[in-house]
């Protein structure tokens, strides 16, 4: 079977489980995030195996091709989102998350799988782009919740007793939940650096080149540091913990647009 | 004799006003008196009797071609009143409808106030003790089963009795939409109400860790925290009170506002700007409503809460249509048993006249045969086979045939007809 089954069937299947998450927005019948929840689950699944069979036919270095790429992004992305919407019953949040990963795998879809570079990925490499992406991920489901945050936060406060007001279990939780996401993201952040050095060195002989994705990289990673230590030791918390993220977000989408799919012809490039 | 029917006659909220609901109802002797006397009715062949402030509905199994005739003259007798207020208030429900309703009514779907609990209680009670007289039987023994089992169904997998509606529990569902957890929190009433009392009592049990009441005479608040375990301050403490108060209830009898930027805006710097939730039970009002506009400030007025309070209702009337979901199944599920039921003498009777034509050929012609006792077994057995084979068919399909609306009675009279069953 070749991997573009997959991808359409993973499209698809992410595609029904958005539909029926907003539909749950509107009409707050369980059901239907029962049904975006299973969709999810089957369409991870696809995903998984389309990237399976990816490396098969093009090797571990595919997953730096710009389909390779997408695929990845949006099965980290679904991981993320099952991870913390199944433990706190937060299936409110698939609405806001399930769109990007069907963006992702739609790019995927129409971008190629054959990889520019020909560099041997190993193990080093690997952990590398998967931890990178899980550590976006981790980090835009922060601020998506971090969105939705602020929706509950504002409705509470003017008395609007909306399917955010219905829903939601708790400003607290979700908080909580907010923090345990950045924290992930940073955690992944981390090993994906040490591991992109570790592996620049077996491939350039260099652990550190400037290269602007590395600079890029870095500042995230002291803006994230910064976030965590304002949140965690000067009391930014609530609202101004969720803006923090946002700042957060918007680092990291300079970064992967203008780094990942501006940048010329090297292996940071997932441009199609 | 026609076929077996499970009937509902009921009056409710929902047809009546308490002022003729009342007349109806039967209460401790009373209610077993009647139950007596509904099953001794000649056409009742089972029956029980729901009671409660909110509804009058017998329960019964008949074959009368008439159902409702004789319970409605044993009310009347019963009650003292006439045919026209039956006529008038009563709902009149047979089978499939009367499931229905029985099972709506014990998920409590048709309660004045949807989801409330109280009902299956109820329910439950009803049930025990007609089981306790022995006015029930298979099939409403089944009935109420099935009820209770779907009503726990409904309870358990839909919102219907989730979210608050009353006022006290507004206050707290807030609370938690805000806190998430209760534990730690620690809760202030100022002044004294029933409502604001029964708020701070429900916060209590959901979590909530010391309660300081504050009051303009320290002799009633020392009243109010014994009973509460909680501490007393005079009113003149107010604002050291604040700063440790996470959630605060205000019910006091003061004319102007008794929490204003003055006191409340210091105690949340005090608190490094934790949130509050300020509660105003008062009118007039207690606090000042700019309190609002403050970062972590949530003050909720009494009709902000009635606000929750409806919101609510219509996400459990929401619910409910999930709930209408799950139980028509139930209703499928009994009325198919039910079907089954009506043919299982038939098929009894089926099954005995195979085995005694079975008994009657093998002691005739067995002893003939000379057959080892080995032998004689596996003959027997070879026997048995042939009628189970034999009868299989005719039996799934009659029990199939006996579930469905139209041709029901046709297809039991042409199968009692062809195996000459059931001479009557």
């Amino acid at each position: 079977m070749s991997p573009e089954v997959l991808i359409y069937s993973t499209a698809v299947l992410y595609g029904i489980s958005t539909l029926h998450y907003l539909l749950y927005l509107i009409f707050r019948k369980e059901k239907l995030a029962t049904v975006g929840l299973y969709s999810a689950r089957f369409g991870f699944l696809t995903n998984f195996i389309a990237i399976v069979f990816l490396i098969i036919q093009n090797g571990s270095i595919s997953l730096f091709s710009p389909k390779g790429a997408f695929l990845l992004f949006a099965i980290s992305v679904v991981t993320v989102y099952l991870y913390f919407s199944t433990k706190h019953k937060l299936s409110l949040s698939g609405a806001f998350l399930m769109p990007w990963a069907t963006l992702f795998v739609f790019i995927a879809s129409l971008t190629s799988g054959v990889p520019k570079n020909t560099f041997s990925v190993g193990i080093v490499g690997l952990i590398h782009i998967v931890s990178a992406f899980f550590g976006y991920s981790a980090f835009i489901f922060g601020a998506l919740l971090s969105i939705i945050y602020l929706i509950f936060e504002s409705h509470l406060k003017k008395k609007k007793f909306s399917v955010f007001f219905q829903k939601l279990p708790s400003l607290s939780l979700l908080e909580s939940v907010i923090y345990h996401a950045v924290t992930v993201g940073f955690f992944f952040t981390t090993v994906s650096m040490f591991a992109g050095a570790l592996w620049s060195e077996k491939i350039f002989g260099t652990y550190w080149s400037w290269h602007p994705k590395q600079v890029a990289t870095l500042i995230s990673w002291f803006v994230y540091a910064g976030i965590l230590h304002l949140y965690l030791y000067g009391e930014w918390n609530g609202k101004k913990f969720c803006y923090l993220n946002l700042l957060g977000l918007l680092v990291i989408v300079i970064n992967f647009l203008g780094v990942n799919l501006l940048s010329g012809k090297d292996i940071h490039s997932f441009k199609g | 004799m026609g076929e077996l029917k499970l009937c509902c006659l009921g009056v409710s909220h929902k047809t009546a006003p308490v002022s003729i609901r009342e007349q109806f109802s039967f209460k401790g002797e009373d209610l077993e008196d009647a139950l007596l006397k509904l099953n001794a009715l000649p056409s009742v062949e089972e029956g029980m009797i729901l009671s409660t402030c909110n509804r009058v509905e017998v329960y019964f199994t008949t074959r009368s071609e008439t159902p409702f005739k004789e319970i409605i003259n044993f009310l009347i007798e019963e009650k003292g009143t006439n045919l026209e207020l039956i006529n008038k208030y009563f709902y009149r429900k047979v089978d499939r409808e009367a499931v229905r309703h029985g099972f709506y009514v014990a998920s409590s779907l048709d309660s004045m106030v949807v989801g409330e609990p109280q009902i299956v209680g109820q329910f439950k009670d009803a049930f025990s003790i007609a089981k306790e007289l022995g006015t029930v039987g298979t099939v409403l023994c089944r009935f109420c089963e099935m009820a209770l089992k779907v009503s726990k169904r409904v309870r358990t997998e839909t919102g219907i009795s989730k979210n608050a509606v009353s006022i006290s529990f507004a206050a707290v569902e807030l609370a938690k939409k805000i806190f998430g957890e209760l534990r730690g929190k620690n809760v202030a009433i100022i002044g004294a109400g029933e409502m604001a009392e029964l708020a701070v009592k429900h916060l209590i049990t959901n979590g909530a860790s010391e309660v300081f009441v504050v009051n303009r005479t320290l002799e009633r608040a020392k009243k109010l925290a014994e009973e509460f375990g909680g501490k007393a301050f005079p009113l003149s403490d107010l604002q050291s009170v604040l700063k440790m108060s996470d959630i605060v209830i205000s019910s006091t009898g003061a004319p102007g506002y008794v929490l204003t930027q003055e006191n409340v805006l210091p105690a949340l710097k005090e608190r490094k700007h934790r949130p509050m939730f300020l509660i105003d039970i008062a009118v007039p009002r207690d606090i000042d409503p700019a309190l609002n506009n403050h970062e972590g400030l949530y003050v909720y007025d009494i009709d902000d809460l009635q606000q929750v309070v409806d919101a609510n209702i219509k996400e459990r009337l929401r619910e409910a249509e999930t709930a209408k979901e799950i139980i028509e199944g139930y209703v499928e599920r009994f009325m198919k048993w039910l079907r089954e039921l009506e043919v299982a003498p038939l098929i009894a009777e089926l099954k005995e006249k195979a085995e005694a034509i079975r008994k009657e050929v093998l002691s005739k012609r067995l002893p003939k045969l000379n057959l080892t006792p080995e032998q004689e077994q596996e003959v027997d057995n070879i026997t048995r086979i042939i009628i189970n084979k034999l009868l299989h068919q005719p039996i799934t399909n009659v029990k199939k045939k006996a579930t469905e609306e139209e041709t029901r009675n046709q297809v039991v009279q042409i199968f009692r007809e062809i195996f000459g069953l059931g001479k009557e």
